[in-house]
């Protein structure tokens, strides 16, 4: 295990590993969003309170967990880039931020658009709602922040500074709904005791979370070996992978 | 069922499938985008390469 980890912090080996993964992880993450669909979208019963409009959960809360899970990613790989200075993981940190802000946004619009018809509102300055927002300014800032450094290795420093300090926010979008009087629901899932959800609806979600999590570490690959080619541009490797095509 | 009552959701439609439309382009977005960059980058180095400058 611990050779493997080292293998994989090595740019070229973590290359060519991410890159024959990248196809698996597509075609296992697009069957699993299929099943998930067809689960969530034909086979799971109307709910007795919300009728059909609560089928935006199987993309709302994926999402919304996602928004939460990439940013730990981020901030985790951004402190190991910080402490260790591992190119790898300053690589998958700067990855990560666009896709999470992708999937905060995702949440805030299906939210909104399963609050319309079941609040009467599109949008609520409710805790958590607000929370997420901030998820979402968070995430720009540290795209932002990224982009205006030219240098990559000072700008994740930077960066893994600011998403660090950001990480406040994440227990305080997760336990928003205890701690204040929100119009959002409380937790279904993650709640100690049984879920309050039936399993014809439990399942579909659950498959869909883990097609959500596959897209995740698909989209993540692809978007860090860019990146690791872009840091060792110089190096003997690149250069040699580059002529062959 | 029949696919009617399938698109109609009981009258969420509407917000059912906008929100479905926007996940699915956003999902295609996000892989279409890294993979046309990715083929970018690897042309901008090899023409860096072959001008025998190092690349930027």
């Amino acid at each position: 295990m611990w050779t493997f980890i080292h293998k994989m912090g090595s740019p070229p080996y973590f290359y060519r590993f991410a890159g024959r993964l990248i196809p698996w992880l597509g075609w296992i993450c697009a069957g699993l969003l299929l099943a998930g669909l067809y689960g969530g979208l034909v086979l799971a019963p109307p709910d007795y309170q919300q009728g059909d409009s609560y089928r935006i959960i199987f993309i709302h809360v994926p999402s919304a967990w996602m928004s939460l899970f990439v940013y730990v990613v981020m901030a985790a790989s951004g402190a190991i880039g910080l402490i260790w200075r591992i190119k790898v993981a300053e690589a998958v940190a700067a990855a990560s931020a666009p896709v999470g802000a992708w999937f905060t946004f995702l949440a805030l619009v299906t939210g909104s658009l399963w609050g319309k018809p079941m609040w009467g509102t599109y949008w609520v300055w409710d805790a958590r709602l607000t929370s997420e927002l901030i998820l979402l300014f968070l995430y720009l800032g540290v795209i932002g922040l990224y982009s205006a450094i030219e240098d990559r290795r000072t700008a994740s420093r930077a960066t893994a500074v600011l998403s660090l300090v950001g990480l406040v926010n994440i227990p305080i979008i997760h336990y928003s709904v205890q701690w204040w009087n929100t119009l959002h629901q409380g937790a279904t899932i993650t709640k100690f005791g049984a879920p309050s959800i039936h399993l014809s609806m439990l399942v579909p979600l659950l498959i869909m979370a883990m097609g959500f999590k596959l897209y995740y570490f698909m989209v993540l690959l692809m978007r860090s070996r860019t990146e690791v080619l872009e840091r060792e541009r110089g190096s003997a490797w690149v250069r040699e992978l580059v002529e062959t095509g | 069922m029949n696919m009617e009552e399938f698109f109609y959701m009981g009258g969420y439609g509407v917000y059912v499938w906008s929100s479905y439309a926007i996940w699915l382009a956003v999902m295609i977005i996000n892989v279409v985008q890294p993979a046309i960059k990715a083929r970018g980058t690897i042309k901008r180095l090899a023409r860096a390469l072959n001008q025998g400058a190092t690349p930027r």
